[in-house]
Parts: structure tokens; C-alpha cells; sequence
């Protein structure tokens, strides 16, 4: 294998220098084999993992603020298998093999409709907030603004913006308080809010 | 609605985007926390091996021509729009080789220089004779000594040469049964020998169900690849004049060779070796598919028209050519293959959209 070196910053902006063939010696199994359990099928697995690779290899010298290069490149190889999977769920054979493999009364289905109805009540409850900080709180949420993007769309400061999201927060989660149980709560809101 | 129903409707929403991000990323999240899979692990390190080496062929091949350049990105760019440009350039002149045969088309397929109708025995000192679809070794030696050919040893090479739209089934010395499609040419000897490996000689496609020997194994040598087997059903395409050889395995185990590499494959396997550029590829394959040729059909799987017509051109032995770059639109579907030419043209006309002229042994694509 061609030696070729990757280069990142990691969390504290230190540069780190990576031989990529190493990379690859040390993490292209364990990446082959969870996307085994998300694509089922070896093919399309070895291809997400080379192409994780050719992609960290067109990105060496842009990558930064890395905690861990294997959640890194777990995160890129999952990309990929989601997009394949994505593709693959399109046609109707696969869609009804896919579905066939989780099991009757699998946590997946119980956990997405806990999902779907917490946050129904959420958006009932955010339209609810006052007018200001529902706006601010909508920018956050469903248009993935910074605390900075919304001060400077709504003409007021940063700390405003924050406070308000805060604030929200505070209120949305007292309100789905008194119909979950506090523990899942903290667990689920946490899950969307960020 | 069922949970099945339900969670169907969630995974085909998924599909085409019809989620909203946010959902996404919930269901991305559960599909991780509840993978579809289980734990997962290889079959034995040949397994593993066979795996690592499909990924990192792509990978070496990459990695070792990024490397020397150490330039501006602007340098990089260029050289990326040059590369691309000869790649397409390539594929352009590969795909519509210069040598057109009337001026301004291209030919997308040559036919063979070969006009017999009948499958062809060859002997080593140039004898030939006509045969039946289906022999067995010992009609040919039958066939042999009663035209006094006995002069013959069991090491002379027989070549058995089949026509367009014929399929020819042999069965050789040692049981081992050989199908072959139009236009292969099979080279084998009149007795293999006792003391060392069964070898053939391939040009075109075949099928093989090889009789298990552990000590004498079976070779089939195309294009200076060599496939290597104790006993197995495996399908083998060799086709000189687009520079590959595709090994594809049914059943058992074989070992794919070219340039004193190894690769070896499992079953509902296949690699694909281009000669040319001394490349191989390891992909699965669908053995139904690949074997409709020996069940009389050809099926064509999402396959682009360039493709479809090579196995036209092979099974009817005709030239095709067309006057500019043909459609890359894919196609798809399952013809039988007794049918005439001019019937599968007016089906794969209306799949493609092109038409086709049939000018003797010549078919014109036109756009």
C-alpha cells in the first residue's frame, strides 16, 4: 500500500499527522463489519468503507477539531451506508426484506413512535411560547441557525437569542414533564433539541 | 395498520425523502442503536483476505497516483480535468475502436471471421470436421480413428469452435462437462494427461461442471489469465477483443490467476481481469442471470445498450456500428435467444429508443 499521509487538528488545535495506509490498517475491519449490520450485504459494505477512505483522502488537508479520527471515520462510512441504504430502499423487494428483518415489536418501531408523539406535543407546545421567543426558537430548531445568524436576522444580541432558547427550553421541558417520565425525557430532549 | 406496515411506510418515506431532517436523524439514530444486523464476523481469513483485497484494490490504485503531486490545488484541478478528459477519451476510443468499416461510424462490435454453421472440430494437423451440439470425448476419438487419424497421441490439442446462435455441450476425458456459447473456441487434449494437471484453453464463454481430483487439477487458460479448480461449477467469459476475462463461481472453489497473482473466490463470486490494464475485480453476481445463455435466453440487467450489443453481436456474429456515441441509457429484460435478429432488434429499438439497420452481416445504430 502507497503511503500517504493525513493530516487534522484535533480538539485543542493541535496539528496530528497520520500515515493514512495505517488508518486504514487499523480501522477498515471494524468499520466493514458495523456496516455489515446496517447494509447486510458484503459488497455494498466494502464499498462504503473504500469509500471512506477516497473521501478522507480528497478532504487530508481540511479536517479539524477531531476528538477521535475512528468516531470520524465511523461518522463518514455511516454517511455513505445511509445514502446507499437510502437508495436501496427505494425499490420495493428491498424495502420489504429490509422490514421483514426487524422483528415484529422491534424497540426501533416503539422508540420512533415515542418519538413522533413527543414531538407533537412539542410543536403544540412550542406554538404556545411567546411570540419572540417562538420565532427564536424556530430559527434554532428547524432552520439550524447560530445563536449568532438569529441575532443578526432579528437585529438583537447574542446573549438575547441565548437566553430565549434557555428559556424555552426551561418551559417545553416542564410542560413534557407532567406528561412523561422525566428520566426518558432528559434522554429524547436532548436527542432533538440538539 | 400493522407495526410492518407502519414501519415499511417510515423506511419508503425515508427513501425518498420525504422525512424531515430532523426525523432523519432520529431514524438514522435507531437504525444504529438497532441494527438490522448481528453481530457480524468472517468465515475463515480466506474470507477476510478476499474481502481486504477487494477494498484496498480501488484504494492502491488511488492513493498511489496522488501521492507525487505536492502542488496548488489550480495545478491539481487541471491535472484533474486532463485526467479526466483521457478517461473519457479513452473510453471513447475503447468503446468505438478507429477501425470503422464505413466511413464516419464506429464499431461498437466486430463479428468473428468465421462462417461455418456448424460447431468445428479442428485437429492438431489442421484436419476439420463438423460435429454435432453435444459430443462426448469418445465420439470425437470414434470420429478420429475412423478417419484414420490414429497418427493422434493423447497429448495433441483438439479445438472445437462453435457458431453464432449455437451452443455446443461436451463432456471431456475425465467426465467434466463443458458448455459452450457462440463463438467460443475450446482447445483441450484428446487424453489428459495421468500425471499432471487437466488444462484447457478458452476463447469466449463457457460453462464448467468439473469432475472432482484433488491431485490432477483443472486449468482453463484465457488471454494468459488461468483459473485453477479441483472440482466446481464456474462460468468463465474470456473475450479478446475487449480485453477481459470474467470468472464467475457457482459452486466449490477456484482460484482466478493473472500475473502470478492469486484471487481467490467463493461461491456467487466473480472477478473480472482487464488484460489490458492488468486490473481485477472481485463483485458478487447473479448465477441465474449469467447462466440464461445455457437456458436459451438472454437477460439483460439494467445493462447499457454498448454492452447489450456485444452479446448481441456475439450470439448472431454480426458487426455493429454506429455513427456517433450511442445512448447510455440502461436497459433491461429476458429475450430468447432462438428468435431472429431482426425480432430482438424491433424489442431492444423500443427499450432504447435508437433504431437499427440491418445491412448484411452489419447492424447500423441510429440515434
Amino acid at each position: 500500500m502507497p503511503r500517504s499521509n493525513i493530516l487534522y487538528l484535533d480538539s485543542a488545535e493541535k496539528t496530528v499527522e497520520l500515515d493514512i495506509s495505517v488508518l486504514y490498517r487499523d480501522h477498515w475491519e471494524g468499520l466493514f463489519k458495523q456496516m455489515m449490520r446496517i447494509l447486510l450485504d458484503e459488497d455494498e459494505a466494502a464499498d462504503v468503507v473504500q469509500q471512506t477512505f477516497l473521501d478522507l483522502l480528497e478532504m487530508k488537508e481540511k479536517i479539524s477539531g477531531i476528538k477521535s479520527i475512528k468516531s470520524f471515520l465511523f461518522i463518514m462510512a455511516r454517511n455513505i451506508a445511509f445514502k446507499k441504504l437510502r437508495r436501496n430502499l427505494t425499490n420495493t423487494t428491498y424495502l420489504n426484506f429490509y422490514t421483514g428483518q426487524y422483528k415484529e415489536g422491534s424497540p426501533l418501531l416503539e422508540e420512533w413512535i415515542m418519538f413522533k408523539e413527543l414531538d407533537q406535543l412539542i410543536e403544540s407546545e412550542i406554538d404556545k411560547l411567546p411570540a419572540k421567543m417562538k420565532e427564536v426558537f424556530i430559527l434554532s430548531r428547524n432552520f439550524d441557525m447560530s445563536y449568532i445568524e438569529i441575532a443578526q436576522k432579528l437585529n438583537i444580541s447574542d446573549k438575547t437569542v441565548k437566553k430565549q432558547i434557555s428559556n424555552a427550553i426551561k418551559i417545553l421541558r416542564l410542560k413534557v414533564d407532567q406528561e412523561y417520565q422525566p428520566l426518558l425525557l432528559a434522554v429524547i430532549i436532548t436527542d432533538i433539541l440538539f | 395498520m400493522s407495526k410492518e406496515e407502519q414501519f415499511r411506510k417510515i423506511l419508503s418515506d425515508y427513501s425518498e425523502g420525504k422525512l424531515s431532517a430532523e426525523e432523519v436523524k432520529k431514524l438514522e439514530h435507531l437504525i444504529l442503536k438497532y441494527p438490522v444486523g448481528e453481530p457480524w464476523d468472517w468465515e475463515n481469513d480466506a474470507h477476510r483476505e478476499a474481502v481486504e483485497r477487494e477494498i484496498r484494490a480501488k484504494l492502491d490504485a488511488k492513493w498511489g497516483r496522488k501521492r507525487p503531486y505536492k502542488t496548488s490545488r489550480f495545478v491539481i484541478a487541471i491535472a484533474a480535468a486532463a485526467s479526466l478528459a483521457c478517461f473519457f477519451t479513452f473510453i471513447y476510443l475503447y468503446r468505438f475502436k478507429t477501425d470503422a468499416v464505413s466511413a464516419g461510424y464506429y464499431e461498437v462490435a466486430k463479428a468473428k471471421e468465421y462462417t461455418d454453421d456448424q460447431v468445428l472440430l479442428i485437429m492438431p494437423d489442421g484436419e476439420q470436421m463438423n460435429l454435432e451440439t453435444s459430443v462426448y470425448i469418445s465420439d470425437i476419438k470414434r470420429k478420429i480413428y475412423s478417419d484414420d487419424l490414429t497418427s493422434l497421441t493423447d497429448k495433441d490439442k483438439i479445438t472445437v469452435k462453435v457458431p453464432n446462435q449455437k451452443q455446443f455441450n461436451l463432456t471431456l476425458d475425465d467426465g467434466t462437462k463443458v458448455w459452450l456459447n457462440a463463438g467460443a473456441t475450446l482447445s483441450f487434449p484428446v487424453a489428459f494427461d495421468k500425471q499432471a494437471d487437466r488444462v484447457v484453453h478458452l476463447d469466449g464463454e463457457g460453462y464448467f461442471e468439473v469432475v472432482s481430483n484433488r491431485e490432477h487439477l483443472f486449468k482453463v487458460l484465457a488471454l494468459g489469465t488461468e483459473v485453477k479448480v479441483t472440482g466446481t461449477k464456474f462460468n468463465v467469459q474470456a473475450f479478446e477483443e475487449d480485453h477481459w476475462v470474467k470468472t464467475s463461481l457457482v459452486e466449490g472453489n477456484v482460484s482466478f490467476y493473472m500475473d502470478d497473482k492469486t484471487y481467490p473466490l467463493r461461491p456467487g463470486q466473480q472477478t473480472v481481469a482487464n488484460t489490458d490494464k492488468k486490473e481485477v475485480v472481485t463483485q458478487s453476481f447473479d448465477a441465474d442471470k449469467l447462466l440464461s445463455w445455457k437456458e436459451g435466453y438472454f437477460v439483460f440487467d439494467n445493462m447499457e445498450l454498448f454492452e447489450v450489443m456485444k452479446t448481441v453481436s456475439r450470439w448472431y456474429n454480426i458487426t455493429v456500428v454506429a455513427r456517433s456515441p450511442i445512448t447510455n441509457k440502461k436497459i433491461g429484460g429476458t429475450f430468447p435467444n432462438n428468435g431472429s435478429l431482426s425480432d430482438l432488434l424491433a424489442d431492444l429499438s423500443l427499450l432504447s429508443g435508437v433504431e437499427f439497420k440491418i445491412e448484411g452481416k452489419e447492424v447500423l445504430i441510429i440515434n
